[in-house]
């Protein structure tokens, strides 16, 4: 029986059993030989956990299997006598072991593995179309697997990569729920869209905007489509970060392609995984100024979380599900922060026959938040308290106070998202040599975020009878790809593999906007008790497709070249402009591998590659940008035309952003595979930067984009992974990433300098010479006199990250990471707002004879910050008292070291579309301090 | 191999089948495109005159906000905005909301190209039109020219051209609303058109056309008001944000002497009034006052007088703290150089009912215009009525000469234009205080006497010469 009731599984039959009983008749019936077997499990040396997945083989017979979802393997029909046997896993050094074989009997061994720092046979996958070693790689790909994130409290993807990826940033713009970080790589490309990377989950593009163009205005605190990218168990995690790694990718690629990839399970018996973690958030008060916010504003939020998976199979089928389901009662009191999660996620194999295979993975997920206003909208409670607005001065009281912190906390506003996604992954192999991979799949996210303020609180809130808004966004992309894999024979010593194929993908976003007014009745919050209603909508579609070629050399698996080239159409070009051509070049050399390379280094140096590779990537213009159009403006019941806003005046030369980038660097593998060593310089050259290129002003157009600018990025990603103490109690490793950038706008191409989304007393500039969004300020000169000056730099110029992984007895795990920035600033705007509100610390802040502009450059401060991330504590219970079952202890925001400033400097309250660099910030609520306490039973 | 090709032939067929079926390439932009625009052209008057209202609003507002704070009518107090411009000999084109596509230059050009695009493409395209949309269409033009006339030395008026005089626009806005008024010739109409030819001339400094104009415009109708209209879904009245709403970030304070005045539009939606009878009668004493003739100057400042107390006067409820600024009746409000007091200038705020002109309001009376003894105080009583009456319209910055430098985008995406050009630089009249003088005053909170700096009416009685368009 494929499925028995015992192991909950049969409700798959429905779906998969015809397939699989067709499968299993056309599928030969090995013979039985009476010989001998061998069964064993597979287990990590630091803590005793099981490996699932390794590959154990005997080389003389070559056979083998792999380790099913406890750890453990089983080969039958062994010769008798002594045979070697050989087991590899991803992340550990390989072993051989010599094992005896009896006949019609199993001998049981139990193998530990060592971690290992160098992972040059790890498979990559992203951008390089087909499967490669890591060892061939001739630019970066930065992986992170499960065990890193399997017991630290991330709720989305923006937290699952913080700290963990050199050379990429994922900042905290908001403490509020259903916000996302501002995640770029490698510095900004450009000076209007966004610096996300692609997202890809098994090969399918996934929705990674925020900023959405009719979101509702509470306050900076932007929604974004990262926080509910919830994928359920991850298997891994590919990071790319522009440049030659990503050309495959095309018109797309610039700002990197991150690609998640699901557990689809393992051969095995069912095995049951149930998770309950509870804990509570508390607000990080260290920027909070105002005691009475901090007496009266935040509460400790209870979390809750429960999670339930299976996994297992066969070996023609295998399967993995989960579901979650979550609380968060949220830092702000009445639980008006909270977030309500649940999701459920499932991830198939199916084995068709020996040439053909299909992956399923799906997602659901369903996300409810509630939030307050923030920064500096009228009738924010966090913002309005703190920047000192209702001081003692002015004569409230805690009794004033009490009554406006109450209107404050009235409105409703909250968001209620519905997110599927679905991929299949068809694989072909009619001959070892070829391989096909057709992939098609979608991802659809619905939200609907309202607004109300209800006749009770609406005069504070400037209308008499109050108002409701409702923002709706429908967002799909459709993503389909062929790939053709083909391994020409070898000759001589050269191997090669051809990676042709075609990839497009579709995007339908859809966003609708709603405002009813005069809510004279008392009542609920529908539209239909409105007086007034008005709605706008926004609708962008795009399509891009492309072709790719590749080919990987491999020269004695010591020299590997690769070669390739994209060609793509996007329905955002202009009418004059054709496919885009995207070339890739790279070489790498393990020079350890040559006979030459000295004995006496070897004691040290147990892996050298070096690195270089060039590629181009692009970045294509927003929808419809290269049309001339007209707005039609709603005015007083009737429709008018207007040039703007909404009008654009057309470019039938409009093209993608194309960014050329050169990779070189060396991976160094040190003291028997103990210590790795990454260390790589970026050069990238935009071309065609898109830039809002001012119009005449007598046309009465605004701007129109088109490709005119150069933008400059360059640093230097270091990264160490140390395997510090490997004892048989002890074990400790560290990870060290250093990362610097320099980001610079080499060229505007004759267009007007201008200013990104900014305030008027102190734009963010993009101008010949400075980074993106260097701060325009005056500087006092005494006298009354001042000069204008273009500083500072809101990107940091340096940044990375330190962790610590400290096993003790194998079942006591200690982990830290700490995250930080250096070289950047920002605009204390919460200083500036209090200097309005008159407050004491801000009395004699503006020189005498001076503004606030003209000495704009006061509210410019360094935004600096130390973080620690994460400690998270894990106890895996010894089987002999409790099998399998692990207890997790953490904190995530744990502590902040190096600001001494009033505002978080890491926040960025603005969140305009476009290159979201930070660099204002308000006064928002930081992340919270989430204290969680998990336990994990496996069964 | 046979496989491979029956997968690729199903992979083929379902592709080219989906393709058909939902084409994965094919976008429709939403958007109103050229070719959708010229595809039914019938109609196209009634959206475009529409655009135009929107835009006018929009510019009329902006206008105000910019040129109020330049002026001594309002101080930037605490806004996000720029307050460079509280000293206007600090304003460059590159001076950061000047230089801004959502301001007073950019505006004011885009109702001109605008109606530059129905008289040239909609208009004749549109088989309905009618002269009266002919008449709506040139009579915005001519607001545009003479708008943009008002504020600015010289700019072009059409995309890539060259630099025009505001001497030069002027006649072309002359010639717009004279258009206007052939193409409808509603009491309507010829009021607001003869109103803005009066103006027009006036800045012209051509006595006799603005005093025809002027003269028509009052026998037309002497009680007439054009406003601006505000949408609260789609336009609100930004002036209710800084002067009404105000909050910490949005805060601009009158100058003590107009706090009576302040706010002057009481709502998000409050209408802005653009073009009024009391600007002819305004015009006509100023005529006078060129002449010598007080008599008849004091008998036209009476007719202003006489509408303004005919006009609105609402009761508002001020929640403003008026924080750092005299906030009480009884204070009495001096000049600098001048020992007369004024009393009743400043109004108790802070949930205080206030009443307020929506449309014109003054301080002076009846026997301050009796009183006057020679044409010097009179100048500097008419500039004061000016200044009252226009207060929050966008007309103060304008009389006391000071005209605005074009934004930096007209210079850097216009190849005829140059830094440096005649209307490239603010032109600030000497006798304009340096640093923030113009908003500058003391107050001392125990004898409640405000001292304002400058008594800028004073100030351009004594530099008539300079600063009427009429010597």
């Amino acid at each position: 029986m494929l499925f028995s009731t015992k192991n909950k599984t049969n409700y798959f039959f429905s779906f998969f059993g015809l397939i699989l009983l067709l499968l299993a008749l056309l599928n030969p019936i090995y013979a039985q030989e009476a010989k001998g077997s061998i069964s064993g499990k597979i287990f990590d040396s630091k803590n005793n956990e099981e490996l699932i997945g390794a590959n154990i083989y005997v080389p003389e017979l070559t056979r083998g299997t792999t380790s099913n979802v406890n750890g453990e393997f089983k080969i039958d029909n062994l010769p008798i006598g002594k045979i070697n046997l050989i087991i590899k896993y991803v992340g550990y050094k390989e072993k051989a072991i010599e094992v005896n074989i009896e006949k019609n009997k199993t001998t049981y061994v139990e193998v530990a593995l060592i971690p290992t720092a160098v992972m040059l046979s790890e498979l990559v996958v992203t951008g390089q179309g087909s499967a490669i070693e890591r060892k061939k790689l001739t630019a970066n790909v930065e992986t992170i697997k499960s065990d890193e994130i399997k017991y630290v409290p991330i709720e989305s993807v923006d937290q699952l990569l913080q700290g963990r990826v050199p050379g990429l940033n994922s900042f905290t713009s908001s403490g509020m729920p259903g916000t996302s970080g501002r995640i770029s790589t490698r510095g900004v490309k450009s000076a209007v869209t966004s610096t996300t990377p692609v997202i890809y989950v098994d090969g399918i593009r996934v929705d990674n905007n925020d900023a959405f163009r009719l979101a509702l205005s509470t306050g900076g605190a932007e929604s974004s489509s990262l926080s509910d990218l919830v994928v359920g168990e991850i298997d891994h995690v590919e990071v790319i970060k522009g440049g030659a790694a990503s050309t495959l990718y095309g018109s797309e690629a610039s700002n990197g392609v991150i690609q998640i990839f699901t557990k689809k399970g393992v051969p095995g018996k069912a095995k049951w995984s149930f998770n309950v973690t509870s804990g509570f958030d508390a607000a990080e008060e260290k920027f909070v100024v105002e005691d009475y916010l901090k007496n009266n504003l935040f509460q400790k939020g209870f979390y809750q979380s429960y999670k339930a998976g299976v996994t297992g199979g066969n070996q023609f089928f295998t399967y993995n599900l989960s579901t979650q389901m979550y609380e968060n009662k949220g830092v702000i009191i009445d639980n008006k922060a909270q977030n309500k999660n649940y999701n459920i996620n499932t991830g198939f194999r199916v084995i068709l026959d020996e040439t053909m295979n299909l992956e399923i993975s799906s997602s659901y997920t369903k996300n409810k938040y509630d939030r307050i206003f923030n920064n500096n909208t009228i009738g924010s409670p966090y913002s309005d308290f703190d920047i000192g607005s209702y001081n003692d001065e002015l004569g409230y009281t805690d009794h004033d106070r009490d009554s406006l912190l109450n209107i404050m906390l009235t409105p409703k506003i909250n968001d209620d998202v519905d997110r599927f996604r679905i991929a299949l992954n068809f694989d072909y192999s009619p001959t070892k040599y070829f391989l096909n991979k057709f992939v098609i799949g979608t991802d659809y996210r619905k939200n609907e975020e309202r607004l109300f303020i209800s006749k009770k609180i609406g005069d504070f809130y400037g209308t008499e009878n109050g108002w409701v808004e409702r923002s709706d966004r429908e967002y799909q992309t459709l993503t389909l790809s062929y790939t053709g894999i083909l391994t020409l024979p070898k000759l001589y010593d050269i191997e090669q593999v051809l990676t042709f194929g075609a990839q497009g993908f579709r995007v339908d976003d859809r966003e609708e906007y709603a405002i009813g007014e005069d809510f004279s009745i008392p009542g609920t919050d529908d539209f239909d008790n409105a007086a007034v209603i008005n709605a706008q909508e926004s609708n962008r579609q795009l399509f891009n497709g492309g072709f790719f070629l590749s080919d990987q050399i491999s020269i004695k698996d010591k020299l590997f070249f690769d070669f390739g080239f994209r060609l793509d159409g996007n329905s955002t070009f202009g009418d004059d402009i054709g496919m885009q051509f995207y070339p890739k070049a790279g070489v790498a050399y393990l020079i350890t591998q040559e006979s030459f390379f000295p004995d006496i280094f070897r004691v040290a140096i147990s892996s050298l590659k070096f690195r270089a590779a060039w590629g181009m990537t692009g970045n294509f213009p927003t929808p419809f940008t290269r049309d001339r159009s007209y707005g039609a403006q709603s005015f007083l019941g009737r429709t008018g035309i207007v040039f703007t806003p909404g009008g654009n005046p057309g470019n039938d030369e409009l093209k993608p952003e194309k960014t050329s980038s050169i990779d070189a660097g060396f991976d160094l593998g040190l003291i028997q595979d103990r210590v790795s060593l990454e260390v790589n310089y970026f050069y990238q050259l935009t071309k065609d930067a898109l830039f809002l290129v001012p119009e005449d002003p007598a046309g009465g157009f605004g701007s129109q984009l088109q490709n005119v600018g150069e933008i400059e990025n360059k640093g230097w990603e270091l990264s160490l992974f140390a395997q510090l103490i490997q004892s048989e109690n002890v074990s400790l490793d560290t990870k060290i990433s250093y990362s610097t950038l320099d980001n610079k706008v080499i060229s505007l191409g004759g267009a007007s300098p201008f200013s990104i989304a900014s305030f008027t007393f102190l734009p963010r500039r993009v101008e010949e010479g400075y980074p993106v969004g260097a701060f325009q300020v005056n500087i006092p000169t005494g006298n009354g006199d001042y000069q204008k000056a273009l500083i500072g730099n809101p990107l940091p110029t340096s940044f990375g990250s330190f962790s610590l992984n400290l096993t003790l007895y194998k079942n006591l795990t200690i982990s830290a990471l700490a995250e930080y920035a250096f070289g950047h600033q920002f605009v204390n705007m919460k200083k500036l707002q209090r200097y309005f509100a008159g407050t004491n610390d801000t009395e004699n802040i503006v020189p005498e004879g001076y503004s606030f502009q003209t000495a704009s450059s006061i509210w410019l401060e360094d935004a600096d910050w130390i973080k620690l991330r994460e400690i998270a504590l894990i106890y895996r219970i010894p089987d002999s008292i409790f099998k399998g079952v692990t207890i997790s202890a953490s904190i995530r925001n744990v502590a902040i070291f190096g600001v001494d400033t009033n505002t978080d400097p890491e926040l960025n309250g603005y969140q305009p579309s476009g290159p979201n660099t930070g660099g204002y910030n308000l006064g928002d609520i930081s992340a919270p301090r989430q204290f969680r306490l998990g336990i994990n039973l496996n069964i | 191999m046979k496989k491979l090709l029956y997968i690729l032939f199903i992979f083929a067929t379902a592709f080219l089948t989906s393709c058909e079926l939902i084409d994965p390439t094919e976008v429709e932009n939403p958007a109103i495109t050229e070719d959708k625009l010229f595809e039914d052209a019938t109609g196209g008057a009634a959206p475009l005159i529409v655009g135009l209202q929107y835009s006018f609003s929009d510019a009329l507002m902006k206008t105000i906000t910019y040129t109020e704070v330049t002026s001594d009518n309002y101080d930037n107090t605490n806004t996000f905005l720029s307050n460079i411009i509280d000293n206007p000999r600090d304003i460059l084109p590159n001076e950061t909301q000047l230089d801004d596509t959502r301001e007073i230059y950019f505006e004011l050009q885009t109702i001109h190209a605008k109606a530059l695009f129905g008289i040239e493409v909609i208009l004749p395209k549109d088989a309905n039109a009618t002269s009266d949309d002919y008449s709506e269409v040139y009579f915005y033009k001519g607001m545009a020219l003479l708008m943009l006339s008002e504020n600015f030395s010289a700019f072009p008026i059409k995309e890539g051209g060259i630099m025009v005089k505001s001497e030069e626009a002027l006649t072309i806005a002359i010639n717009d609303l004279k258009q206007s008024i052939d193409y409808n010739g509603s009491s309507d109409n010829i009021s607001r058109c003869y109103l803005a030819l009066a103006r027009a001339y006036r800045l012209l400094g051509d006595k006799n056309s603005a005093f025809d104009y002027a003269s028509l415009a009052i026998a037309t109708n002497s009680n007439f008001l054009f406003a601006a209209q505000y949408d609260a879904a789609n336009l609100d009245n930004e002036l209710y944000t800084f002067t009404v709403a105000r909050a910490n970030t949005n805060d601009m304070q009158p100058l003590p002497s107009l706090d009576f005045l302040d706010p002057k539009y009481p709502d998000e939606v409050s209408e802005i009034p653009a073009l009024k009878s009391e600007e002819a009668y305004l015009i006509l004493s100023e005529i006078a006052l060129a002449n010598n003739d007080l008599a008849s100057a004091k008998e036209q400042l009476k007719n202003t007088l006489t509408l303004v107390k005919n006009r609105s006067i609402v009761e508002f409820n001020d929640r403003d703290p008026r924080t750092d600024r005299p906030n009480d009746n009884s204070c009495i409000v001096v000049f600098n150089n001048s020992s007369i007091q004024y009393s009743g200038l400043i109004k108790k705020r802070s949930n205080n009912p206030v009443q307020i002109g929506i449309v014109s309001n003054t301080s002076i009376t009846e026997q301050n215009i009796n009183d006057l003894a020679n044409i010097t105080d009179a100048f500097e009583l008419l500039y004061k009525m000016r200044q009252e009456v226009f207060f929050c319209e966008g007309r103060r910055m304008s009389d006391l000469g000071i005209r605005l430098p074009v934004m930096q985008t007209q210079i850097d995406a216009n190849s005829n234009i140059n830094n440096g050009d005649y209307g490239t630089s603010v032109i600030v009249p000497s006798y304009i205080p340096f640093g923030y003088g113009l908003d500058e005053f003391s107050y001392d909170d125990n004898s409640k006497i405000v001292t304002i700096q400058y008594n800028m009416n004073q100030i351009i009685a004594l530099n008539i010469s300079t600063a009427s368009p009429f010597l």
